[in-house]
């Protein structure tokens, strides 16, 4: 019925932090990352968000589930066991929303991600870049192996890391 | 082998259909029902099965379409596996909440399912019920006469307005139908026993 009015984005990346953070962080970093993906999607104009959701897979089998509806109405989390440490969260993500170009979303996406990693000191391995035509493509060049390059496109001295 | 009950979780996009749907899985797995659970996601990546998994259920994942047209097929194959293969009490289904619920219904009346023995479980967003009205009533004329229970979900965040409103929506399409109010974090056996009868 609205299978073709609404368009996915469906991202897997992993985050990874120098130390090992409780699963109760990582849960404070995924409700800010979709608050924020929700945010930058609400700047466009006449989308209709279907649902955003992310998964976040920690160490022993700990997971940590995160949705949401609308920017104006708080994440929806699911955790299975907030005890727990990881270094590492393996997110899966996946947007469903109408009236939006892929190249739009994407760029919500990358601005969501590159706040969360810079304001949480997290490193990604999400290599896709966008152009400024808007076209997709993969990085050409060897990425600065700590941020990956990805995370500051207009931040050419790569100073929140180093 | 009997037939398993097949309850149905239809609800656009966002109302909670598989917090819902693993409620219910939670509270069979507690009673020893057995069930399968079948879930059609649209994305290239499954969420919801992931969790599932996670969470140790078996999981029946129908993906690269839409299981009331393009991947009918799948649904009718993945039915007649269960009904064969499994002792299974009870079907809960999620279909993609950007569906059509009505399209399934010939696909499971082929496998035997009816009208009548199929559960439709509709749940509603009432935080988005403007929206709704506003720019997906198709949607709302066409699944909601099929529910045989409605259930207004998120009642812990959602204004009395909002509610009042929901249920004015349901009742325009489906006045006979019973509605229940729920928080799907806090809900009761009772509850939970009414959507699987």
């Amino acid at each position: 019925m609205y299978q073709n009015v609404f368009q996915t984005l469906a991202i897997e990346t992993k985050l990874l932090s120098r130390q090992a953070l409780q699963n109760e962080k990582w849960q404070e970093i995924g409700c800010f990352f979709i608050q924020n993906y929700v945010e930058q999607l609400s700047k466009a104009e006449n989308i209709t968000i279907g649902h955003i959701k992310g998964l976040i897979e920690l160490d022993e089998g700990n997971f940590i589930k995160f949705s949401s509806v609308a920017a104006d109405r708080p994440v929806n989390v699911e955790i299975l066991n907030s005890q727990g440490n990881s270094q590492e969260g393996r997110l899966t993500f996946n947007a469903i929303v109408a009236n939006i170009s892929k190249e739009t979303n994407l760029t919500c996406f990358h601005m969501a991600l590159e706040r969360t990693c810079s304001v949480y000191g997290l490193m990604t391995d999400y290599k896709e870049t966008i152009h400024d035509d808007g076209e997709l493509a993969e990085s050409e060049e060897q990425p600065c192996p700590v941020c990956h390059g990805h995370h500051h496109q207009h931040d050419e001295t790569c100073g929140h890391h180093h | 082998m009997d037939q398993p009950k097949l309850v149905l979780f239809t609800g656009f996009l966002g109302s909670g259909k598989t917090s819902l749907l693993l409620k219910c899985a939670e509270y069979l797995a507690g009673n020893k029902k057995k069930c399968a659970i079948i879930i059609n996601e649209i994305g290239e990546i499954g969420i919801d099965n992931l969790q599932m998994k996670k969470l140790g259920y078996d999981v029946w994942e129908i993906f690269g379409g839409c299981i009331c047209c393009t991947l009918a097929i799948s649904l009718e194959d993945t039915i007649r596996q269960l009904q064969e293969k499994y002792d299974t009490e009870y079907i809960l289904m999620e279909p993609s909440g950007a569906a059509d619920p009505s399209a399934l219904y010939p696909t499971l009346a082929h496998c035997g399912f009816t009208q009548q023995k199929i559960k439709n479980v509709m749940i509603m967003d009432p935080t988005r019920v403007e929206m709704l009205v506003a720019v997906l009533e198709p949607y709302l004329e066409a699944a909601i006469p099929l529910a045989d229970l409605a259930v207004i979900n998120k009642i812990d965040v959602a204004t009395a307005a909002e509610i009042e409103q929901s249920e004015q929506v349901i009742r325009q399409y489906n006045p006979g139908v019973s509605i229940a109010q729920i928080d799907v974090n806090e809900l009761t056996a009772n509850q939970i026993k009414d959507m699987l009868k």
